[in-house]
């Protein structure tokens, strides 16, 4: 196979003294640094490389870029690295490329899925709607599966890909998408003006349409194309604020100018050999002052019956195999289109040496002059004619071509002619996804039968044929204009952009005939004309779908699934569209399009994850004693951002049996929490008082400096929103403390209440949640422990009484300590600036030892304030509790309002019957239930919807009580203390409960838990 | 992702924004005999028009200062930005010609996607 | 759990296990600058800025994203009446002083959170480029100048970010990110340099995570 049969003698930018080797469905086959996989394949005369989505037919190359619909194979033979539905025509050629085909099996060639083919007629248009609907029947079990089973394209990658990516931020003035002739214009004519400038080429080279171009026949002030591009390459080059992005692609238009580009930095290089400082791809987020579009424009296949083999290309993608890659698609071409720009095709092949079967035309009247060229090439025309049919499986081998008259039906006889190749066109349409995701409107243009830019949303402007300007020479200019106009736009002056001279160019597409569908012969059941060569759709289900009443763009396409899929029908969609005008008998216009959706093609997830993955995923937020909790064999939970110690176990202990020992210890020795992650805030100014009084519910104007206070803060629906314990420190200054995850809630909500609503009060609000690390320690041996590691103090729980803090120093390092619980124990809360918070950490931890210190984590925590009633905001309350829900009336004032308070009476809010926070203790004390069980009132549940009183909001086993506790939120709770009522649990029968008070360990010293009776006891 | 314009800060990502709900809706001051329907007109109800709204927002990363904007929620295009306490100013927008219509161009409804035959430029 | 002794008093920034980072000569360089004094100044600069000047030899920042450096002292602007008030580590209690009884009849707050934050200085040609793979802001010489202040996002972090000092093209920035931050902008600003040659960072991660309800005994 060292033989390239269908390169051409000489041409194209690949580097022929190089080869290398690549291989496809395991064979393997040598190319040149420079070819994609396409070129490299059709120089092999290889023209089928993949399958259909839905019919398994055999699919070939049909465009050159990124447009082409079906040409899609995987790449790559590790399965953590490979990439599917890979276009062929986009994948650059590396030494060492390993290719295969997809949705085919076992081989491309011999494909079982094919049989699909021979079932098309019972595979209609609208197909799944037809069939899965209805009660799950027979779908179910006997379609459901095997289309499961068949469907998809490709196989994802395997979990472990080893590559680097990354996401990065840019700001430009000017950014220039495209970089064709106008593209390039655009580019120089911003970058020479000083502005900012991002280029972006979608190819691995800059050139566009001047490279699919004769390069003897096409120059730019005297100068070949490549050479012109170069030059103006080169220029960019010395401009330090104008950036090149080859290989990128901007697949997103999105507001305020801001649009993403996909950088492939190194697909294009052997594994081996790509760089590993650098990610495999890169995501570009752009903001940009201004926008050139200059996509340029795609051309549009024709639709005729069996247009979908293998070998049927569109005319510009053949000129752009032989003159950017030198390959010859045929050696015996055959052209057939509705426009001029096919026969230049014709001319260019058979200049390059190949025998040109027939140029086939739709139209009666053609340009003189291609006639006469065409004459002097010796090419048989055939005017007014279409083709009816075509033959051959892994290549298209011949055409049958019929008359085509006046009234659309075509005429007998005709010929069957030999070809290797068909070369189509179907005329030429601005390429305006990108136009059209900006929100700018499109405008019809009837000589061009497409869709061009009308009005710009944003700051945009579209250049060259992507504005419908094909000319080369125009769009050159245009393409200018649009740099300068852009960057003046941006602020930035351009300097003189001397438009080239342009020597041959072409005359264009000439007049365009459209047909939605080419006549036949055939009857239309039997016409198989494809649309969509992706998703298999044929004009019949069109028809089929504007019959059943889907003619509409958007419900059509839905129906048919015609433009969906990796493509978004890119080069076929404004057939479909002409096709469902001509059915309707509707202006194209009228018919409209389908949206044009970012993506612009599949961009990977890895790219766009960027290197927000693994650590580098979210913050995870940990306090200066981590590494001792880590060390310390602590399991973590996330709170919010924040991770957590919830316990240490020990050897030999499990998480629950650590929790039973933590909670145990604080209450019987001492123990002690690491609560750094608290919001703190400081409150300082002359009204800090009042301001106080208006967010929390309670009162604060007789706290005295050195005393603390809980606090309830509610939303202004009367919902309690958070607490926590703000101290005073002095008369106008106050440390506020908030729950953890609320912290930021809370302080964003207090700036709101000063900044909009009360700029009057004289408040200043700082944050110091991670000044301070925090030790909060319980137990009986606390005070001892407290008083051993301050410095002379006292913390006699008498002297230093509960809800007071004092200023005191440990080993001569100043630290504030609050005599505050969540505990119910004797506790002392010490604060210390947190550089120094794993030094006192492991002081208290050393000191303690002797006094059977355990820390305890955050299950502890919630376990101990349980046993005493206390509430997390959060856990118990869940946006929909006020205080009197909680039962906790006593913190609410009567005189004054604060934030919420009009809100308790309001009707709803001032019911007797809502729910209210209630002790529950199951019958049997060893059954803990499920956080979140039911509360109703009979053992048996009667038949949905059952009447639910209410649900547990936390539930533990306690050790310090002794048996299970809960707390609930239940329907009149507060009447229903001592009463009898059940626990669902999750599909097991329900289990007797009792209602109780909420403070445990209160019941339990005054003896008031209830006894479990004996039917609990026994089963 | 929009830009937003902090009046202290200039042009920012809307990343470093945080919204916070219709504007000028001043918390009424307290009385004994404020009915629930007049509180909850305060609480809960909102205009939500298809058009220019005035909304608060945060510069949540950046300078934490709140301040409003008029914002055309038809097409989301931002129309001013001016500090609490200040006037709106005044502003044109293109607007739906009907409350449930869409605005001429700039919606991201497919409505409007294609200029039609007689539609002024 | 005695296998270790709390001993003398000893303060540890939020990095100390990170050693400075460098790329590739000429590019870029990571370190955290730790033990300055910092603190939030809330003030209206009309009422109090010429009496907080005389207290502390700063003048407030003239305009927004502004900063004013005085010797080793410095302002940054984080808002209309909110600063960052940087100085020596040993200068600490003497400003808080200064301030305290310069600013006594003004209405005004003064909080040290020296521990609260720490510095990772960013420096070098490549450090715009490194902070704008973290960041929106538009980092660009015309758009961010010597000098410049500005609070923003990097990553999922908040932080302020102060152009300290440029010079041959080689920006010193420092950013100013929450103790509890620290660590993830460090391994997320180290894996932005990889690019110019800085060394991949050791992740501080694997904690051993249980997040489901445990009621009982394991079976
Ligand atoms: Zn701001």
């Amino acid at each position: 196979m060292g033989k390239q049969p269908y390169r051409a003698p000489k041409g194209g930018l690949v580097q022929r003294n190089r080869v290398i080797r690549f291989t496809f469905d395991g064979r393997s086959y040598p190319g040149h640094p420079g070819d994609t996989l396409a070129s490299a394949l059709l120089a092999h005369g290889h023209h089928m490389v993949a399958r259909s989505f839905k019919y398994h037919r055999p699919r070939g190359i049909l465009a050159a870029g990124s447009e082409d619909p079906a040409g899609l194979v995987t790449i790559g033979a590790d399965a953590k690295r490979r990439d599917p539905n890979t276009r062929v025509a986009e994948q650059e050629l590396y030494d060492g490329l390993v290719a295969s085909s997809q949705n085919c099996w076992p081989s491309l060639l011999t494909d079982f899925g094919a049989i699909n083919d021979a079932f098309a007629r019972f595979m209609p248009a609208g197909f799944y709607y037809k069939t899965f609907k209805g009660p799950p029947g027979t779908w179910t079990g006997l379609f459901e599966p095997i289309i499961r089973a068949a469907a998809g394209m490709g196989r994802a990658p395997e979990p472990g890909d080893p590559d680097r990516y990354e996401a990065i931020n840019r700001h430009c003035d000017v950014l220039v998408v495209g970089g064709g002739p106008a593209g390039l214009m655009a580019a120089l004519a911003a970058g020479r003006s000083g502005a900012r400038v991002i280029l972006v080429e979608e190819t691995a080279r800059l050139g566009g349409s001047a490279l699919a171009r004769d390069p003897d026949r096409l120059a730019f002030d005297g100068t070949q194309p490549a050479q012109w591009v170069a030059d103006i390459e080169k220029e960019l080059a010395t401009m330090p604020e104008v950036t090149v992005l080859p290989r990128t692609c901007a697949f997103g238009y999105y507001a305020n100018n801001f649009v993403g580009l996909w950088e492939k930095v190194s697909d294009h290089l052997p594994e081996d050999k790509r760089l590993g400082h650098l990610p495999r791809q890169r995501l570009w987020r752009v903001r940009a002052r201004e926008v050139v579009l200059a996509t340029g424009a795609l051309e549009r296949p024709l639709v005729f019956h069996e247009n979908d083999r293998p070998g049927v290309m569109l005319a510009g993608a053949v000129r752009t195999f032989l003159h950017r890659y030198g390959v010859m698609a045929g050696r015996r071409p055959a052209i057939f289109t509705n426009n001029d720009s096919g026969w230049v095709a014709a001319f260019d092949l058979a200049r390059a040496g190949a025998e040109i079967a027939a140029i086939i035309d739709v139209r009666r009247e053609m340009s003189p002059q291609h006639l006469a060229e065409a004459a002097r090439l010796g090419i048989p025309i055939h005017a007014s004619s279409t083709v009816v049919a075509t033959a051959g499986y892994r290549r298209i081998r011949q055409v049958e071509v019929r008359p085509l008259h006046e009234d659309g039906t075509v005429g007998q006889g005709g010929s069957k002619i030999a070809c290797d190749v068909l070369a189509v066109s179907g005329g030429w349409a601005p390429n305006v996804a990108l136009f059209s995701q900006s929100r700018g409107k499109l405008a019809w243009d009837g000589e061009l039968a497409a869709f061009r830019p009308g009005l710009s949303w944003q700051r945009e402007r579209s250049a060259g044929a992507a504005n419908g300007t094909f000319a080369l020479a125009d769009a050159l200019a245009e393409g200018a204009r649009a740099g300068v106009e852009a960057a003046a736009a941006a602020g930035f002056a351009s300097g003189d952009v001397t438009v080239p001279e342009v020597e041959g160019a072409e005359p264009g597409q000439g007049r365009i005939k459209v047909m939605a569908e080419l006549p036949s012969h055939l009857p239309a059941h039997r016409r198989r004309a494809w649309i969509d060569l992706q998703d298999d759709v044929t004009a019949k289900d069109l028809r089929l779908a504007v019959q059943e009443g889907y003619s509409a763009v958007e419900h059509a396409k839905r129906y048919t699934t015609t433009g969906m899929g990796t493509d978004q029908g890119k080069v076929v969609n404004l057939n479909a569209f002409a096709f469902l005008a001509a059915e309707r008998g509707e202006d194209p216009v009228k018919v409209g399009t389908t949206t044009f959706r970012q993506p612009y093609k599949p961009v990977t997830f890895a790219a766009l994850a960027g290197q927000h993955m693994g650590p580098h995923f979210l913050p995870r937020r940990t306090t200066p004693m981590h590494a001792w909790h880590r060390r310390h064999g602590a399991v973590f939970e996330p709170v919010g951002e924040w991770l957590r110690p919830r316990a240490y176990p020990r050897e030999e202990e499990d998480f629950f049996a650590a929790v039973q020992r933590e909670a145990r210890t604080a209450r019987s020795a001492c123990g002690v929490l690491d609560a750094s992650t608290l919001g703190k805030i400081d409150v300082k100014g002359p009204n800090a008082r009042e301001f106080l009084n208006r967010v929390y519910t309670n009162a604060w104007m007789k706290l005295a400096p050195g005393m603390c206070r809980y606090g309830l803060m509610l939303g202004e629906d009367g919902m309690v929103m958070d607490d926590g314990v703000t101290a005073c420190l002095a008369d106008d200054h106050f440390h506020m403390t908030t729950t953890t995850g609320g912290a930021a809630r809370v302080l964003a909500k207090l700036e709101d209440y000063l900044q909009t609503e009360w700029p009057e009060l004289k408040v200043y609000l700082t944050s110091v949640t991670e000044q301070w690390a925090v030790a909060s320690i319980c137990g009986p041996k606390s005070p001892e422990l407290v008083g051993e590691i301050l410095d002379d103090f006292d913390p006699d729980p008498e002297k230093f009484p509960f809800m007071a803090w004092r200023e005191a120093t440990m080993a001569g390092i100043p630290v504030r300590v609050f005599r505050i619980s969540f505990t119910g124990e004797t506790s002392y809360e010490i604060n210390i600036p947190a550089t120094y918070g794993r030094w006192m950490w492991r002081t208290i931890l050393e000191k303690g030892q002797k006094h059977g210190i355990a820390p305890y984590g955050t299950e502890a925590m919630h376990l101990l304030r349980a046993e005493k009633g206390f509430i997390i905001v959060g856990q118990d309350t869940d946006g929909t509790v006020t205080p009197h829900d909680l039962r906790m009336s006593w913190i609410v004032k009567k005189s004054g309002d604060f934030i919420g308070k009009r809100s308790l009476f309001r009707s709803d809010t001032a019911r007797t019957d809502r729910r209210q926070l209630v002790g529950i203790l199951t019958e049997d004390p060893e059954l803990v239930l499920e956080e979140g069980s039911h509360i109703v009132a009979r053992r048996n549940e009667p038949a949905p919807p059952v009447p639910m009183l209410g649900h547990v909001t936390s539930s533990y086993y306690s050790p310090n009580v002794g048996r299970s506790i809960a707390l609930a939120l239940v329907e009149s709770g507060g009447t229903r203390i001592g009463d009898r009522l059940f626990a669902t649990r999750g599909g097991l029968p329900t289990v007797p409960v009792r209602v109780t008070e909420t403070d445990f360990l209160s019941l339990k010293e005054n003896r008031q838990l209830p006894q479990a009776p004996r039917e609990a006891l026994n089963g | 992702m929009f830009v937003i314009t902090c009046p202290y800060c200039g042009e920012r990502d809307l990343s470093e924004f945080a919204y916070g709900g219709e504007a000028h809706i001043a918390r009424p001051e307290w009385r004994e005999d404020m009915s629930d329907a007049e509180w909850a007109e305060f609480l809960f109800m909102r205009t939500n028009p298809k058009g220019i709204l005035a909304e608060r927002w945060m510069h949540a990363a950046g300078c934490r200062r709140f301040f409003n904007m008029l914002r055309n929620t038809a097409t989301d295009d931002i129309l001013a930005v001016y500090r609490i306490g200040e006037t709106p100013p005044k502003v044109e927008a293109r607007l739906p010609a009907t409350p449930s219509g869409e605005a001429p161009i700039g919606s991201g409804n497919d409505a409007v996607k294609i200029i039609q035959p007689g539609e002024g430029a | 759990m005695a296998d270790e002794t709390g001993g003398a008093p000893e303060r540890r920034m939020p990095l100390f296990r990170r050693q400075a980072i460098e790329g590739a000569p000429g590019t870029l360089r990571l370190e955290e600058l730790a033990f300055a004094a910092k603190f939030i100044l809330r003030l209206d600069p009309q009422a109090g800025g010429e009496a907080f000047g005389a207290a502390t030899g700063l003048d407030l920042p003239p305009a927004p994203l502004m900063s004013v450096v005085n010797g080793e002292r410095a302002v940054l602007w984080l808002g209309p009446d909110e600063f960052l008030v940087l100085a020596p580590e040993g200068e600490a209690a003497g400003l808080a002083d200064a301030v305290a009884s310069g600013l006594k009849d003004v209405h005004h707050q003064f909080t040290e959170v020296s521990d609260y934050y720490t510095c990772i200085a960013v420096e070098g040609p490549k450090a715009r480029k490194a902070l704008m793979k973290l960041t929106t802001l538009d980092l660009h010489p015309r758009a961010f100048s010597v000098g410049t202040v500005a609070g923003s996002n990097f990553a999922q972090a908040q932080g302020w970010l102060w152009l300290e000092h440029e010079a041959e093209g080689a920006a010193r920035f420092r950013l100013y990110v929450r103790w509890s931050m620290a660590e993830y902008l460090w391994g997320t600003l180290a894996e932005a340099g990889r690019e110019w040659g800085l060394p991949e960072q050791e992740p501080v991660t694997g904690e051993p995570m249980l997040t489901e309800s445990v009621t009982s005994r394991k079976a």
